[in-house]
């Protein structure tokens, strides 16, 4: 357990050695809110730096793609 | 799919293609093929590609220049993509990023953009001998954290789903449930020639016997 403790990144849990001390559900806890909110930064970031590079019309025909896919999808 | 496809490009150290376009069984023909490209210099490689392929770019990236496309890609998690490009006649999307960015992120998980793509199987075109050496502990890591957020036990093919999961976790783009499912099944001997090597060097932590995996009681 310990050696497995050691290889959690710092940038999902501040202190990895205090997952020690927890239940396997604290631990869950700590590490599912340690990557979520590092994905939820991350893609938010790189959607930003995508609106800021990309033409009004490729983000235009990429919302219409997934729009159509998504409205086959549930009709299928 | 060969390396021949990026004699188009600057020099790039390491590149790979990922995601469904090679996961699955039977995918999407209209769907774009996803490459990520590690380079020396993401400035310099994309001072170099804009004079050699602007069609590339959006007008407005065009515009931007190379300068203002890498310091907004650097506020994020360090990635230009172009989509929507033609090559060979297949429409591909990739993505540029400083290689010592992405071995930062691939060796912990600083942006866990990068790293998380690389815990499913990926088609290497180029290999650089540093990304591959960091691949093992990230590989090490996903283990760790997948076990360490799983039920004690757990078979070999449900702890692969587990960690590919966890690159989804808050993501709002989150695949349909059961083509996670589907695309482990699909490339479950990919997964296992992955991770396999990777629970023997965890050995002392990690049982793995008959297709079930445990964090060790020794």
């Amino acid at each position: 357990m310990q050696e497995l403790i050691a290889l959690v990144p710092r940038s999902i849990c501040q202190r990895p050695e205090a997952l020690t001390d927890m239940g396997s559900s604290g631990r869950k806890e700590v590490l599912f809110g340690g990557i979520e909110r590092l994905n939820r930064q991350m893609v938010q970031r790189q959607y930003r730096h995508y609106l800021k590079t990309t033409s009004f019309r490729t983000i235009f025909s990429y919302a219409f793609r997934k729009l159509k896919k998504a409205v086959f999808s549930r009709i299928n | 799919m060969s390396a021949g496809l990026l004699q188009v490009f600057p020099p790039i150290r390491h590149a790979f293609a990922y995601g469904s376009s090679i996961l699955c069984k039977a995918p999407d023909p209209t769907r774009q093929l996803d490459f990520i490209f590690l380079v020396d210099s993401s400035l310099a490689w994309h001072q170099a590609n804009l004079a050699t392929n602007p069609q590339h770019y959006s007008a407005k990236a065009q515009a931007l220049g190379a300068d203002a496309i890498v310091k907004s890609a650097s506020a994020a998690a360090g990635f230009h993509y172009n989509p929507y490009v033609a090559l060979q006649g297949q429409m591909c999307k990739y993505g540029v990023v400083d290689k010592a960015r992405a071995i930062a992120d691939i060796k912990d998980w600083d942006t866990f953009y990068l790293s998380a793509r690389m815990h499913k199987p990926v088609l290497d075109l180029i290999s650089d001998s540093e990304v591959v050496q960091c691949q093992s502990l990230n590989l090490q890591r996903a283990v760790a954290v997948g076990l360490l957020t799983a039920p004690q036990t757990m078979s070999e093919e449900d702890l692969y789903l587990h960690i590919s999961q966890l690159s989804y976790l808050g993501d709002p783009r989150l695949e349909a449930a059961g083509k996670l499912e589907a695309m482990v099944a699909d490339n479950l001997s990919a997964f296992q020639q992955m991770y396999r090597p990777v629970f023997h060097q965890l050995r002392s932590a990690v049982g793995f016997e008959a297709g079930v995996v445990e964090v060790s009681s020794r």
